[in-house]
């Protein structure tokens, strides 16, 4: 039975492969499509567009800076369930791969993970670009942003290796996870901000992780503000014990994983 | 000093009629929940399987399709982990099973090249060393930049090939592959195959040829069923096999 530390250190020796893998998805996403690499930055362009004129226009809400509001959320939120979903499939799926070769199979989630985080980082460049042009200049908070991605990070991470096991033996859960992101989108502030919850439920409200997130996200970005320090680190908390959780359970079910694709 | 020894090895899989259901899943995770499933569920691919593999051996396994041949080896090279008994494998192994594993079609022949090789646990400064080889091994200097997607089928299987066979291992795995290619092609890697028999510590060879067998291997096993039926000398293994 192979303890975190000796499976950390097995990863740490297959860095090269996870590069590569990292690399293919960065590359092969893109590839067969049209527009190419635009197609990352255009997805969430259109649901800024389509919500925008959903709750402004429509519903006639939204705030200041709406458009910026939802967008900094929904890139943060594609990159956490695009990589959720991608990992459900890189086990289930049976890469040949798996049959053939010994190697530590958290890599195959994992390249989703940091593949992901390559397209979210360039989203935020983007998105520090437009405030820029409409002179909302990021103090030194923004300092602080990598630290919030990081936990986020950490947490996608736990979320995918657990999950990319869970679909090795139930497949229904692809579709489980549909909905329940679904939810969580909903009941997560990406669409609204957080003092539309009435007060009493608030402070249970923020114990989503996403909520805490996007807050933060949007504090540092927008309104150069700090981060909800507290939650952040009950946060950071959650996350890094989802991501100790989720991997031990990946490593005492992972040799059993070849025989089940 | 053994290069590979295996004792007692079992291998079981589980064949579950539906395509897993909550209860079973529940039932691996909590001891003692019955999900009715039960033992007529599994059934053992490898069973009580022995064998000692010293320094310069080479090992032949026949066996009918279905026997465990493939099995027996993807558990050598670490794919599998036995259910009972015991694998050891001292040394780099080298599965020369499927070629052009883990390749993505969307992709230059030169980046599967270290994708390919990446999983087989080089590094990329190994892997940098032996790409030029690899390329003109393969004949596809033209091509190596275009994706392999646009390759035909002969073009992968020589760069899968190629680059299998540029590593240098301590234990090969072949499974069934002993000719590939087209005419043109297999002398090459006849020479190439020879090369890599000279060089490795230890061969276990998985075939139907049993000419081979009996010309090459210094020992063979013959698998029925997921048990060892007859293993030492080549020739008195080949004929249990066939008589």
């Amino acid at each position: 039975m192979t303890s975190l530390r000796e499976y950390s250190t097995a990863l740490a020796e297959r860095k090269d492969l996870l590069w590569f893998l990292v690399l293919s998805n960065l590359k092969s996403d893109n590839s067969d499509l049209v527009l190419g690499y635009l197609w990352w930055l255009l997805s969430p362009a259109l649901l800024i567009v389509s919500y925008f004129f959903l709750v402004v226009i429509i519903f006639q809400r939204g705030g200041e800076n709406y458009p910026l509001f939802i967008g900094i959320a929904i890139l943060a939120w594609r990159y956490f369930v695009t990589t959720i979903n991608q990992s459900m499939g890189s086990l289930a799926n049976g890469p040949a791969v798996i049959h053939e070769i010994d190697f530590p199979r958290a890599i195959l989630p994992l390249s989703y993970v940091f593949s992901n985080l390559v397209y979210f980082s360039v989203g935020l460049v983007v998105v520090v670009g437009i405030l820029l042009s409409v002179g909302i200049v990021p103090s030194p908070v923004v300092l602080l942003l990598p630290s919030v991605i990081a936990v986020q990070v950490l947490f996608t991470m736990g979320a995918s290796v657990f999950l990319a096991l869970v679909a090795v033996y139930v497949q229904d859960i692809q579709n489980v996870m549909r909905f329940a992101t679904r939810a969580l989108f909903f009941l997560s502030p990406a669409l609204y901000p957080v003092s539309r919850i009435p007060e009493r439920f608030q402070t249970i409200y923020m114990l989503n992780p996403f909520a805490t997130l996007f807050t933060s996200y949007r504090n540092v970005l927008l309104y150069d503000e700090l981060p909800p320090l507290g939650y952040l680190a009950f946060t950071f908390s959650v996350s890094v014990l989802v991501a100790i959780v989720g991997f031990a359970v990946f490593v005492r079910y992972e040799p059993d994983i070849p025989k089940q694709v | 000093m053994c290069v590979i020894d295996i004792s007692g090895l079992g291998l079981k899989f589980h064949v579950s009629q539906s395509n897993g259901s909550v209860q079973q899943l529940l039932a691996r995770v909590l001891p003692g929940l019955d999900a009715g499933a039960g033992q007529s569920d599994t059934y053992w691919a490898l069973r009580d399987v022995s064998l000692q593999v010293e320094e310069g051996e080479t090992v032949g396994l026949v066996g009918a399709n279905g026997a465990g041949k493939t099995t027996l080896l993807r558990t050598i090279a670490g794919v599998f982990s036995p259910d009972e008994g015991d694998v050891i494998a001292d040394g780099d192994v080298s599965p020369l099973m499927s070629l052009g594993v883990g390749f993505d079609p969307s992709l230059s022949g030169r980046h599967n090249i270290y994708l390919n090789a990446a999983y087989l646990g080089l590094s990329k400064a190994e892997t940098e060393r032996l790409v030029p080889e690899i390329v003109e091994f393969a004949e596809l200097a033209e091509f190596i930049d275009r994706p392999v997607r646009t390759y035909s089928a002969g073009m992968k299987v020589r760069l899968g090939f190629a680059i299998a066979t540029s590593i240098e291992p301590d234990i090969l795995l072949l499974d069934e592959v002993l000719s590939v290619g087209d005419a043109d092609f297999q002398e090459k890697s006849q020479r190439r195959m020879d090369e890599l028999l000279d060089q490795s510590r230890v061969i276990v060879i998985a075939t139907h040829n049993t000419q081979f067998v009996e010309d090459e291997c210094d020992r063979a096993v013959y698998l029925d069923d997921g048990q060892v039926a007859a293993a030492g000398d080549p020739g008195a293994v080949v004929d249990a096999y066939t008589g």
